[in-house]
C-alpha cells in the first residue's frame, strides 16, 4: 500500500484528564453510594489483620455529615501518593490478587455529584511521618489534594468523607443494609456487627456440604422438610475477599432461565433443588459497577468448586433411595434426584458406564456418577424392587435389548412370551420442585440414551413394538420373543345345547336396544357368530380363547365373531341355560376391537391399548346398562332406524 | 513528504500536571496543593480490560462504532493465515479525518458522540476493547469525503503509526466511497480452532447486533473434508418479539425527555408447523431486554415498572430501544434512576403495557380457537396480570377479567373472573386436574358445578384466588364423597350384597376380597351408599366408586343400573344380577387393578357363579390362584 507516514509514538493513547474524571466519577457504581461505603470498606478490610474489626463510624453535624473508616494497616508508601495522583494506578499492583487496593478507580467514585462529597481526610503514616491527606471538591474541575504534617503520632489508617446531612438517612440505611450481608468482623458506631457464613446458612437449611478447597470454598445448604416451601428460590452468594459481590438466585444465574429450573444449559452439572449457596473467594476481581465477579478464569474455579458442594451434598443425599431408614419422602426426594442428575449428567453416565475415561472437565463428576449408576431408581413391572441403572445394564448382559412399557396391559402382552429377566415400567412423572411442572419419562428421556450409549445395548419399547412386526420378528429370530400362534379351526357340528345358546345369543343380541346401546360406537351392520374351536396357542399372551373376530369386511361392515364353544367360560354358560347375557361382556371385547380398527385405519387387527380398553369398557358400559334396562323391563323396545340396523347372524 | 514527529501533539494534558517532585526517585513531601486524579493512560486501558470477561464483545463495540458512524451496510470477514485469525470489520460510515483520529480516537473519554442524541458510544473506551484479544495488530484503514484516507496500525504495546493513504486505494478496500475496516489478527491455532472461533464470534454478533438497522453480513464457514467452505449469512432481524402475538410500538415522551421504541410479545406461545406438530416457541430472549441504539445493553428478569419493586409478567417479553438509557463505564449496569427511565417506565407500563397490549392479547384469547394446552403461555400471562395486581397495586384492566382464562373442568365454556364475581353465594372449587377437551365433556352435567382446572396456573394466582373469594374458593379433594353407608337401610343390603356375592367376612376386621395382581395385594370392600359430588349435589352417574380409609368399593344406590341389578336379584335372575354386580364392582371408579385383569376377574366369575358349583363362590385363596392361567380374551 502506498502510504505515508505521519504520526509515530511509542505509545499512542492519551487521555483527557478531566472528563476521564467525569465520566469515571459519576458512572462506575450501580449504586449511589457504592464508592462512598463499598470501596473504602474494601480498602480497609485489605489493610486489616483477619481478627481485627474494620471500625466504621458514622456522625452528623450542622450541615455535614461525617463517615469515617478505620484500620489498623500501614500508613501511605510513596507509590500510594502516586496512585492517588493517577487514576488506574491503582497501589494494587502486582498484589492484586488478594488486596483489593488502596486506591483505584474506587475512590473517584466517592466524589459522585449527587453525593456531594465536600471533602476527603486521611490521617496516617505518608512515608512514616503522620501526616493528614485532604482531598477537596472543587464545584467544576478535578480535585486537588494536599498534605499537613502533623505533630503528633497517628497509628493505622483513618478515611472520612464529610457529605451533606440532607443524605446522612440514605447513607445510613444503605450501610445497615452492608452489614447485614457483611460476613466481616466489623464495628459500626461502637457495636460489633458480624455474620459468620456458618451462621448464615445454619438459618437456611440443614444439609451442609462444603466444595472445593480453602479458595474458593463453596458452602451448599438444602432447607430440611419442615422448611421446604413451594418452588422456593436457591440463592447464591458470593464473597469475595469477605465481602458480598453477587446475591442471587443459582438458577438464574447458573441456568439464566426465567421461568422453571431445569430448561436449558443444565447438562453436565449436578442439580441440587432447593439449594443454598455461599461461595467464599479470595481470587477473582468484581466488575466496573461492583455488581457482579468478572467472568474469568477465576470464575471457572468458583463454578466448579459449586459443583463440588453439590456433589458432596449429593452423596450424602441420594443414598436415601435405597436406605431402610429414610422416610418414604425422603425416598422419593432421593430418587427424584438420581432422575434428575441422570438426566443432567447422562453423556457422563454413559461414558462412565462404558468404562471410558471422563474428559478432564468431568473428571471430578466420577464419584457422583458412580453412585447414580449403582442407586436404585427405576421401576419394573411386577416387583416393588427399583433398579439401579448399572443393575439394568448388568442384568441384560448378554442379550442387550432393555424393554419398557408404559401400559400394564402391553406389559402383560408381552410379559409371557418375551424372554426377559425384567420390563421397566414407564410413567410420565411430573417433579414439582426439580422440574417444575414439566413432565418427564424417566426411561424415554433418562435412561434411553444412556443405555444407547452402551455398545450391544438396545432400547425397545413394547408400546412401540405391539404396532411393529417388523421388529417382532426379528426378536423372534434372535429367540427373544415366542413367537404367537393360535390355530383356530371352524366348528361344524354343535351339539343340540350349543345350538340353543348361539340361537338365544343371537335372538338377544337383535333386540332393538342392543342396536341403539351400540350405535355410538360405529357398529357393523351385521355381526356373525361362528362356532370355533382352538388346536394349539403359545406365545404371546398364552391363555385358552373365548372369542375371536375371525372375519372383517369394512367395507361390506360386517364383522365374524368366532365363540369357542368348547372353552371353559362358555361351556359354563351352556350348562347353565338362560345366561347369555353374561357373554355380553365377551362380546363387547370383540366389538371394541373392531372400532380400534376403524378409527386407526389400520388393516388387521389391533392390540390392547390404554385406547382400546378406553372404548371397550365405555361399550360394555353403555351394552350392560340397556341389557339390565331391557331385563327390568325398564326400557321400551322401540324400534330402531331401519338403516342402521345390526342383523346378528 | 511531511516529517514524522515523535510523541507530541500539543495535547499533553498529563505533562500539565504537576508531578510529585522527587529526588533520586523518592518524592519530596511538601504541602503544596495538588490536582487529584490524573488520568495514567497505560494503567487505565488495563484496568478497563478487565471488564471485558466475554472477548467476543469487542465486535458490539465495532458494531456500535458503525451505527455511530451513520453505516448502512457492515460487513464482516475472516481469513486464516499462519495460525491466525483475521478478522475484518467493514462499514460504509462516515469515515474518520485526521483530527478525529487524534483528537478522538487515540484520546481516551473523549468521544466525538458526546452531546449528539442518535449514538451509543460517550465514554471513548470501546476500541480499548480489541485488546481484550492477544493482538498482533489492529489496524484501522478510513476514509471520509473531502479528506485523504489514513491507515492506523497499533501494535500490543500500543505503540503506533498513523499513514495517510491515497484515497483510491482505501475506497478499493473498503468498497466504499467512505467508511472503515478494522482489521484485527491474533493468533487462533489450526483449521478447526479458527472454524470454531469464526462460530462463536458470529454467534455473539447474531445474539448483540442482529437488531441493528445497517444491513449486516457475516461469513461463515465450515469444515468441508479438507477445504473451508465458505458463505454469506444476512444477520438482521427487526426488533421484535417473535410470533403471532407480538407487537412494537414507538413512544415519544411528552415531557421531551426522549423516546424509545417497544417491542412485546409473548414467550412460550404454541405454533402448528406445516406438519401440523405442535411446537413451542422459544424466542430465547430474556424477560426484558434494554438497547441502546438497538444493541442489548441489558438483560434482566424484571424491572421496577410502577416505580417499587421490580417485577415482570409471566411470559411477556419487552424490549425496550431508547438512546437515552445511560450505562456504566463497564456497561454492565443501565441506570434506572435517570429521570428519563423513571418518567418512561411507569408510562410504558400504564399506557402501553396495561393500557393496550395486555387488554389486546386478553380479547384475542377469548377470541381465539384453541386446542388444549396451546394457550398456556398467554392464559398463564393473563392469570399473572391478576396476581401481580394485587401486589402492586394497579387496576386489572376489564379485557382481562372477561377473558376466560380459567379452564372449566364441567363444562366446555371456560370461565372469566368476572364471572366468578358474579356468582356471589356460590362455591368455587379448584383442582390440578388437567381440562381434556374431549367429547366426554359434552356429556357431562352442567348444571351448575363450578369447578377450575389449575394444572397450568401458577401458585401465586391461587393465592390470589383464595384472597378474592375467601372461604367460597375450595380445593376439589375429591370428585364423589360416599355418605349414608352407615344407614341403617344401605348396612342391610350391604349385608345382603355381601352375601349375594359371596365375598368371605371377616379379615382382620374388615371385609376384604383379596385379588393378587403382579404380587402387589389390592385389597377391597364392598358397601352400599349414596355419592355426594365435591359441589354438595347428588351424584347419580357413577355406580361404583373405590373410597380410601378404609379402602372399599361403594355401589350408589342413587344410580339406576345398580338400582335395577338390585331388583333382578329377586326377580329370577339371581346369578346374572350377582355376575353384573360384580363386574360394576371390578369396574368401579378408581380401582386400581389393570383392565385386563379385571376382564379375567370376570370370566372367571362368570366360570364359577354359573357353573355347576354355583353357591360356593370364590374364597381367598381360589381367587389367588393361577392368576397365570387366566383367559385372555384375543
Amino acid at each position: 500500500m502506498n502510504q505515508q507516514l505521519i504520526l509515530e509514538r511509542a505509545f499512542l493513547f492519551e487521555a483527557h484528564n478531566e472528563k476521564a474524571f467525569h465520566k469515571l466519577r459519576d458512572n462506575q457504581f450501580a449504586r449511589l453510594t457504592q464508592g462512598l461505603i463499598h470501596e473504602p470498606f474494601a480498602n480497609a478490610l485489605d489493610q486489616q489483620a483477619e481478627d481485627q474489626p474494620v471500625r466504621v463510624e458514622l456522625r452528623d453535624g450542622r450541615r455535614h455529615a461525617c463517615l469515617t473508616f478505620h484500620d489498623d494497616g500501614d500508613g501511605l508508601t510513596s507509590y500510594n501518593l502516586e496512585a492517588f495522583h493517577y487514576i488506574g494506578k491503582s497501589s494494587k499492583r502486582g498484589e492484586r490478587d488478594v488486596k483489593i487496593g488502596r486506591f483505584g478507580m474506587g475512590l473517584v467514585g466517592a466524589f459522585h455529584r449527587k453525593l456531594a462529597v465536600r471533602r476527603v481526610l486521611i490521617t496516617t503514616n505518608v512515608c512514616g511521618r503522620p501526616a493528614r491527606v485532604t482531598i477537596r471538591s472543587k464545584p467544576d474541575g478535578i480535585p486537588q489534594w494536599h498534605l499537613h504534617w502533623l505533630p503528633q503520632p497517628v497509628a493505622g489508617f483513618a478515611i472520612s468523607f464529610l457529605f451533606p446531612i440532607t443524605l446522612h438517612d440514605q447513607v445510613l440505611k444503605e450501610l445497615n443494609e452492608f452489614f447485614q450481608d457483611c460476613i466481616v468482623k466489623a464495628v459500626f458506631n461502637g457495636e460489633e456487627v458480624s455474620n459468620q457464613p456458618e451462621a448464615l446458612i445454619a438459618q437456611r437449611g440443614d444439609v451442609m456440604a462444603a466444595g472445593g478447597s480453602d479458595d474458593p470454598l463453596a458452602i451448599i445448604s438444602t432447607p430440611s422438610e419442615g422448611q421446604q416451601g413451594f418452588r422456593k428460590r436457591d440463592d447464591l452468594r458470593i464473597y469475595l475477599r469477605r465481602m458480598l459481590v453477587e446475591k442471587t438466585s443459582s438458577a438464574y444465574h447458573a441456568f439464566r432461565v426465567s421461568g422453571d429450573k431445569m430448561a436449558q444449559n443444565v447438562y453436565s452439572k449436578p442439580y441440587l433443588d432447593h439449594e443454598s449457596i455461599i461461595v467464599l473467594a479470595r481470587h477473582g476481581e468484581p466488575t466496573v459497577g461492583r455488581d457482579k465477579l468478572l467472568r474469568d478464569g477465576t470464575f471457572g474455579q468458583i463454578e466448579q468448586a459449586i459443583d463440588e458442594a453439590r456433589i458432596n451434598a449429593l452423596l450424602e443425599l441420594l443414598p436415601n433411595a435405597a436406605s431402610p431408614k429414610a422416610t418414604d419422602a425422603e425416598r422419593a426426594h432421593a430418587v427424584a434426584h438420581v432422575l434428575a442428575n441422570a438426566y443432567t449428567l447422562g453423556n457422563q453416565l454413559g461414558t462412565r458406564l462404558k468404562g471410558e475415561t471422563l474428559a478432564p472437565a468431568h473428571v471430578h463428576l466420577a464419584p457422583l456418577l458412580d453412585l447414580l449408576a449403582d442407586t436404585p431408581a427405576f421401576e419394573v413391572f411386577g416387583s416393588r424392587q427399583l433398579l439401579s441403572i448399572r443393575g439394568i445394564l448388568d442384568a441384560s448382559r448378554g442379550g442387550g435389548f432393555v424393554f419398557h412399557a408404559s401400559e400394564p396391559e402391553v406389559y402383560q402382552e408381552f410379559q409371557q412370551a418375551l424372554d426377559t429377566p425384567f420390563i421397566l415400567c414407564e410413567r410420565r412423572i411430573v417433579m414439582e420442585a426439580i422440574w417444575g411442572y414439566h413432565t418427564r419419562c424417566p426411561v424415554e428421556d433418562i435412561l434411553t440414551s444412556i443405555v444407547k450409549a452402551q455398545p450391544g445395548f438396545e432400547m425397545v419399547s413394547l408400546d412401540q413394538l405391539i404396532w411393529d412386526e417388523d421388529k417382532q420378528r426379528e426378536l423372534s429370530r434372535k429367540g427373544v420373543l415366542k413367537s404367537r400362534t393360535v390355530q383356530i379351526r371352524r366348528v361344524r357340528t354343535l351339539t343340540a345345547p350349543q345350538e340353543a345358546f348361539l340361537g338365544s345369543l343371537k335372538d338377544l343380541l337383535n333386540r332393538p336396544w342392543f342396536r341403539n346401546a351400540i350405535g355410538r360406537f360405529d357398529p357393523p351392520s351385521r355381526i356373525r357368530l361362528h362356532p370355533i374351536s382352538e388346536d394349539g396357542r403359545n406365545g404371546m399372551g398364552a391363555g385358552e380363547t373365548i372369542a375371536a373376530v375371525v372375519g372383517h369386511d369394512p367395507r361390506h361392515r360386517e364383522l365374524d365373531i368366532g365363540i369357542n364353544l368348547e372353552s371353559s367360560a362358555v361351556r359354563t354358560l351352556i350348562e347353565s341355560g338362560q345366561a347369555e347375557p353374561a357373554f355380553l361382556p365377551i362380546l363387547c371385547h370383540e366389538l371394541a376391537h373392531r372400532k380400534r380398527d376403524l378409527d386407526d385405519g389400520n388393516e388387521g387387527l389391533v392390540g390392547h391399548t390404554r385406547g382400546f380398553y378406553y372404548d371397550r369398557v365405555r361399550l360394555e358400559d353403555t351394552v350392560l346398562r340397556a341389557c339390565v334396562g331391557h331385563l327390568s323391563g325398564d326400557v321400551t323396545e322401540s324400534s330402531a332406524d331401519a338403516s342402521d340396523e345390526v342383523v346378528v347372524l | 513528504m511531511r516529517k514524522p514527529h515523535h510523541n507530541s501533539t500539543g495535547r499533553t494534558k498529563q505533562s500539565a500536571s504537576p508531578p510529585i517532585p522527587a529526588y533520586c526517585g523518592q518524592p519530596i513531601l511538601d504541602e503544596s496543593p495538588r490536582p487529584a486524579f490524573r488520568v495514567a493512560a497505560h494503567d487505565i486501558i488495563e484496568s478497563l480490560l478487565q471488564q471485558f470477561p466475554d472477548r467476543r464483545l469487542a465486535f458490539r463495540e465495532l458494531g456500535q462504532n458503525s451505527t455511530d458512524a451513520g453505516a448502512t451496510r457492515i460487513r464482516v470477514g475472516f481469513r486464516h493465515e499462519d495460525g491466525c485469525m483475521v478478522a475484518d470489520f467493514i462499514d460504509d460510515g462516515c469515515g474518520m479525518t485526521r483530527d478525529v483520529i487524534e483528537k478522538n480516537y487515540l484520546t481516551l473519554f473523549d468521544s466525538s458522540k458526546e452531546g449528539r442524541e442518535e449514538c451509543i458510544g460517550y465514554y471513548s473506551l470501546g476500541r480499548i476493547s480489541a485488546f481484550v484479544y492477544p493482538l498482533e495488530s489492529l489496524q484501522l484503514f478510513t476514509l471520509s469525503e473531502g479528506s485523504p484516507g489514513y491507515h492506523l496500525e497499533i501494535l500490543a504495546d500500543y505503540s503506533g503509526k498513523l499513514y495517510e493513504v491515497e484515497v483510491g486505494e482505501i475506497a478499493k478496500l473498503i468498497d466504499s466511497e467512505h467508511g472503515t475496516l478494522v482489521r484485527l489478527r491474533y493468533p487462533v491455532g489450526d483449521m478447526e480452532a479458527f472454524i470454531a472461533e469464526v462460530a462463536a464470534i458470529n454467534e455473539s454478533l447474531r445474539r448483540e447486533l442482529a437488531w441493528l438497522r445497517p444491513e449486516i453480513k457475516t461469513t461463515t464457514c465450515k469444515l468441508d473434508g479438507d477445504a473451508i467452505k465458505w458463505g454469506v449469512e444476512v444477520l438482521n432481524t427487526p426488533l421484535a418479539v417473535p410470533g403471532r402475538l407480538a407487537h412494537t410500538v414507538d413512544v415519544q415522551l411528552a415531557s421531551g425527555l426522549g423516546r424509545a421504541s417497544v417491542a412485546m410479545g409473548v414467550e412460550g406461545e404454541i405454533i402448528h408447523s406445516a406438519g401440523g406438530r405442535p411446537e413451542k416457541l422459544e424466542s430465547g430472549l430474556s424477560p426484558i431486554t434494554l438497547c441502546i441504539g438497538r444493541i442489548p445493553a441489558l438483560r434482566t428478569s424484571n424491572l421496577p415498572w410502577t416505580g417499587a419493586d421490580p417485577f415482570t409478567f409471566l411470559n411477556l417479553r419487552v424490549v425496550i430501544d431508547s438512546f437515552q438509557f445511560h450505562t456504566n463505564i463497564g456497561r454492565n449496569i443501565v441506570y434506572l434512576d435517570t429521570p428519563f427511565v423513571s418518567e418512561l417506565l411507569p408510562k410504558i407500563f400504564h399506557n402501553l403495557i396495561l393500557g393496550r397490549y395486555i387488554p389486546a392479547l386478553a380479547k384475542a384469547f377469548a377470541a381465539g380457537r384453541r386446542h388444549a394446552g396451546d394457550d398456556t403461555a398467554l392464559r398463564c400471562l393473563l392469570a399473572d396480570v391478576c396476581t401481580e395486581s394485587g401486589q402492586r397495586g394497579f387496576a386489572i384492566p376489564p379485557e382481562v377479567l372477561d377473558a376466560p382464562i380459567l379452564p372449566a373442568l364441567y363444562r366446555r365454556k371456560d370461565f372469566s373472573i368476572r364471572e366468578l364475581d358474579g356468582l356471589s353465594n356460590t362455591n368455587i372449587y379448584y383442582s390440578y386436574e388437567r381440562k381434556h377437551l374431549d367429547d366426554r365433556l359434552d356429556e357431562e352435567d352442567t348444571d351448575g358445578a363450578v369447578c377450575i382446572g389449575m394444572y397450568d396456573l401458577h401458585y401465586s394466582f391461587r393465592q390470589w384466588l383464595e384472597k378474592r373469594y375467601g372461604e367460597r374458593f375450595i380445593q376439589k379433594k375429591t370428585e364423589l364423597m360416599p355418605v349414608g353407608e352407615n344407614d341403617a337401610d344401605m348396612r342391610k343390603l350391604t349385608l345382603r350384597l355381601r352375601e349375594a356375592l359371596a365375598l368371605p367376612r371377616a379379615i382382620a376386621g374388615l371385609d376384604r376380597l383379596m385379588l393378587a395382581v403382579e404380587g402387589k395385594k389390592v385389597t377391597t370392600a364392598i358397601t352400599c351408599g349414596r355419592f355426594e359430588r365435591f359441589d354438595g349435589k347428588p351424584d347419580t352417574r357413577t355406580p361404583a366408586h373405590v373410597f380410601d380409609s378404609p379402602e372399599r368399593t361403594v355401589l350408589n344406590l342413587d344410580n339406576r343400573h345398580i338400582q335395577r341389578l338390585v331388583e333382578l336379584l329377586d326377580n329370577g335372575k339371581r346369578a346374572l344380577a350377582e355376575h353384573f354386580l360384580f363386574r360394576e364392582v371390578l369396574f368401579a371408579k378408581g380401582q386400581k387393578l389393570p383392565v385386563a385383569h379385571r376382564e379375567q376377574l370376570l370370566t372367571k366369575d362368570l366360570r364359577k357363579r354359573f357353573g355347576s358349583q354355583h353357591r360356593s363362590f370364590p374364597s381367598i385363596e381360589d381367587i389367588m390362584d393361577d392368576i397365570g392361567n387366566a383367559i385372555d380374551l384375543l
